[in-house]
This record gives C-alpha cells, structure tokens and sequence, in this order.
C-alpha cells in the first residue's frame, strides 16, 4: 500500500519538479510542443470530467522548457446563517488548488500528472459547515445530517496517459490514488455552473460525491463528440482523517457516455456500483446520473453564461430504497463585474435524522422514513478587482426549502440559510 | 408631421454624431487569422507537426477563440464561423474594432491576395 502510495507521489511530484527544474531553459506563458492528446487532457475538469468545450478555465499556463504546467485555485471564506433548531452559524472557508504538469512522448502521445490539495480539513473546524438538509459521511464518529464535510488534504493525485490512435480520436487511461472516477456530472467544485456559489449542493451524494475516491483506475476512448470511458475504484467515502491518503482494493465500478454536440454543451449518463459507500449505512449503492451542461461564452474574455441540470439516483442494496435528486443550476454574468447565480434542487433524503435514531423511529412509524426536500438558492457576487493575478469578489447568497409536513417540528414551517462570503481565484493572463 | 418626427431625427443625428466622434466607422486590417491561444506566437511552438491551419482548428475547438494578427496586435474576431475558412490564411477584415475588449467587429472578411 505504502509503495504504491510513493509511488504515484513520486510519479507526481516527479513531473512536477522536472517541470520546474527545467526553469533554466525557456519559461513562458502559454503551451509549447503540444499534440491533440495533450490539447484533450487540457480541457479536462477533475479526474476525466469535462466541463463544455467552450468553458474557458480560468486557468495559469506557464511551460518551462517542454513541460506545461497549469494552475487553478479558488477559495471562499465564507459566514454562513441557517435557520431553526437543527440549523447553525460558521465562519470557515471552502478551498482547493490544482496544479498539472505535461510532458509529450512521441509524436502521439501525452503524459501528465496532477495534484489537487484543500486545506478544508483545517478551514472548517469540526469536520463540518451547518447546510440545511445535507448528508453524508461521518464527523467524530456520528453520521453528518444538517452540515457539510470538508474535502480532503489530497482531493486529487494521480497520473493521465494520453494517446491519439486516429484523427479525432485519443485514448486516455487514468490512475489515480485520489481521483474521480468516470461516474456523475462535473463535480461542483469543478463545474463551470456552480462558480460563484461556495456552498455544495445537498444532491452532491446522489450525484457526483465520488470525485474523491481512493484507487481510481479509468479508461477512456474518445472520438470525435462522443467519450466512453470506464473506471474501476474503491468505494468508501474519505475517513474523518482529513490529512492522508486512504487505500483499499478496486471494490466498485462505473461506466459513463459522453455527447459534445457542439462547443457550448456537454451531456452524460453514467452508471456505477458503489461497495459500501458510507460508513455507517449498510449496504452498496448503484447510482445512475444524466446531466446537461450548456456555457455560453460573453464578450469579456472569460466570462460566460453557464447552466446544468443533474439528475442522480441511488438505489440502496442495504435499505432497499430509490432515492432520485435533481438539480438545476447557472451562473449569469452581468457586465463586466456582477454575477448571478442560482440552484434548485430536489432530493429524496432517508438520513436526515440519522444522527438522532429515536426521532428517526418515530417518523418512520408515522410519516415514513423518506422526505423530499426542495432546496431554492439565489446569489450575487461582485468582483472587485485588487490583485493582478486574483480575481477577488464579495458575494451573498440566500437559500429557503420546501419540506413535508411531518419533519417540519424539527426545521420549522420556513427554513431558510444565507451565506456571505468573499470570493478569491487564480485569474489567467487577459 | 414634421413637429412630431423633429426629436427623433435629432436624436439620431445625435447619435450618429456621437459615433463619428468615437471613431466607429469601419477600418480594414490585415493580417492572419490566429487563435487566442497561440496569439502572436508561432504555430509550429504549439503544435510541431500540424500546419498552421491545423493548429488555429484544433486550438478553437476548446475555449479558444479565432483572432486576427495584424503586426504584433490580436484582435479577437466578432464572427468566429467565417475565420474556420481562413485558418492560417492572410486576410483582410473589414470592421470597428474595441480596443477595450480587443475584439474586431467583423463586417467582412476576404483573402489579402483577393482570391
């Protein structure tokens, strides 16, 4: 387990030195001796998910020598307010950074190796952020209903072989120790649609909670405006232990179609058999997703309009139980400085009192064991211009749901939560 | 009739006034049809093996947008379905183009040597 660990951080961090080492030769901005595999790997989000072709990633580019390297970070610090007695209130921040290098071998081939870090385990104290009616995974022990975890130290390291077989055509293989298998839409955190809004979504594990997943193997093939790929990884769900690199046998499985139409929009549907996704809970998962992802690219370079609906479903091997979400989210740039955003969504919850199992007992003898919950947010952030090299912005954002009759003596007839936040990314090179 | 249609002929030859003074009356450029990524950088830095025709195609296939160099200036094209004709071809633009968001308001495009 430690060798292969090493390994991969060897492989990455490798890439990563030899990139910078080659500093004494030629450093400039931009992309040198690139290939199409190389351009392919370029537009990808994390692990093999691919935002719309004519997102702009707000992305640093520099190569030094024959090696590219690219950058992106975002952070929000953010203070939340959410209502009622299940509610809370925070000052924590969500954060990550990426970093890739790419080296070409051969005429047709592309490496590159990829390093995604947050400092969310020590940002969010707790091991949470209060979000009303939001589940999954555990915080000291307990499962996590009304809060969000953070993301792992490592959100992402792993390595991408990419080769182009034929005109229009490149196959990728992908292993990862932390990565994001081929299964649900582009993460939020990664999702053009979802920018401006520092919260995740309460569909996330119904949708795309795998993209940090241990022992991540994928294979894709893509041609044209179609990609198919394929991945094998381990299933459970990140341990309290923020800090490290957790391991375990390729348990799971998942298949995900791609369609690019056109440059503007992305569409998949994906499938996959997750073994014992939560610590807690009994039982494997099989999720389906279907999502559609349009941008619109505005005239200031960088900017666009961009929307996606999500649709995910877990079916439970352990309760047995359906469970659909679905998720509809944009972000609407106005002028050169504004931004509005807004997600609704729709999720059927079974684990909203699964932290306090007498209250759970009583509802499910009265009103069931399943809730569908609607989440209805709208946001404004506005950039305010400091740094060079940083886009920096203040923002707000207010959330109210709709919720059944019989969990409302527990969240109250109108539960609402609101966030202000300030908002920092890497910015690129006009 | 006259009296009712006065504000409105003055209005536009306001505007029409206030265009002029901005200097939006259409220009020709010439130059290559590039991409923002390359910009002003040789093709054959980015893509060694490709033509620089390919290279503008495979480079606006992503985010990527078709620009025009004229000297050592890139200016983003308004109309990015023409340009795919012209890749890495010297042509001529007919258009306004805004220094602020560097774009060229393309009102025509032709190859330089008028084929």
């Amino acid at each position: 387990m430690f060798r292969k660990i090493s390994f991969f951080c060897i492989l990455s961090a490798g890439g990563l030195l030899s990139a910078s080492l080659h500093a004494q030769e030629r450093v400039g901005t931009g992309m040198v001796d690139m290939n199409p595999a190389g351009l392919y790997l370029m537009n990808l989000a994390s692990g093999t998910s691919q935002n719309p072709l004519s997102w702009a990633m707000p992305m640093l580019m520099i190569h030094f020598g024959h090696w590219n390297t690219m950058l992106m970070g975002n952070a929000f610090v953010v203070d939340t307010q959410q209502s009622g007695p299940r509610g809370g209130d925070k000052l924590y921040s969500t954060n990550w950074l990426m970093a890739s290098a790419a080296h070409r071998v051969g005429a047709k081939g592309m490496f590159e190796t990829n390093l995604m870090l947050s400092l969310e385990p020590a940002t969010i104290t707790d091991r949470r952020y209060p979000l009303l009616f939001q589940t999954g995974e555990t915080a000291y022990g307990q499962p996590i209903a009304d809060g969000q975890h953070p993301h792992n130290l490592i959100m992402g390291l792993g390595v991408h072989y990419a080769y182009e077989v034929a005109e229009n055509t490149i196959v990728d293989l992908y292993a990862a120790p932390v990565g994001d298998p081929a299964l649900g839409p582009i993460a939020y955190p990664h999702r053009a649609s979802a920018l401006e809004l520092p919260q995740a979504a309460i569909s996330h594990h119904w949708q795309d909670s795998t993209h940090i997943s241990d022992d991540v193997v994928t294979l894709g093939i893509s041609r044209g405006k179609v990609k198919v790929e394929a991945s094998g990884f381990h299933g459970a769900e990140p341990g309290e232990n923020r800090w490290i690199i957790q391991q375990g046998t390729i348990d799971s499985w998942s298949a995900r179609l791609w369609y690019f139409p056109a440059k503007n929009w992305a569409a998949q549907v994906s499938g996959g058999r997750i073994a014992h996704p939560e610590a807690l809970a009994p039982g494997d998962q099989i999720r389906l997703t279907g999502s559609l992802h349009y941008t619109r690219p505005m005239a200031r370079e960088g900017s666009a309009w961009s929307s996606s609906f999500v649709w995910g479903r877990n079916h439970d091997t352990g309760t047995p139980h359906n469970l659909n979400s679905y998720l509809a989210e944009s972000v609407v740039p106005v002028g050169a400085r504004n931004f509005i955003t807004g997600r609704a969504e729709l999720v059927d919850k079974d684990e909203l009192f699964s932290d306090e199992p007498e209250i759970e007992e009583r509802l499910a003898a009265s009103a069931g064991s399943t809730f569908r919950v609607g989440s209805y947010t709208i946001g404004y952030t506005r950039d305010i211009p400091m740094f060079e090299r940083l886009e920096t912005g203040i923002g707000f954002n207010f959330s109210a749901y709709s919720l059944p009759a019989a969990i409302k003596p527990w969240y109250g007839d109108h539960p609402a939560g609101g966030n202000v936040f300030i908002r920092i990314r890497l910015k690129p090179p006009a | 009739m006259m009296k009712k249609s006065g504000p409105a002929i003055a209005a536009a030859c306001t505007l029409f006034a206030a265009c002029i003074a901005r200097g939006e009356s259409p220009q020709t450029f010439t130059g290559i049809v590039t991409d923002t990524m390359c910009g002003s950088k040789p093709h054959s830095n980015m893509l060694k093996d490709k033509t620089a025709a390919e290279c503008v195609r495979q480079c606006t296939r992503g985010a990527y947008r078709y620009a025009l160099i004229d000297g050592t200036a890139v200016m983003k094209l308004s109309d990015q379905k023409t340009p795919a004709r012209y890749a890495g071809q010297e042509v001529r633009v007919t258009g306004v183009y805004d220094e602020k968001s560097k774009t060229l308001k393309v009102e025509s495009i032709e190859l330089a040597n008028g084929k």
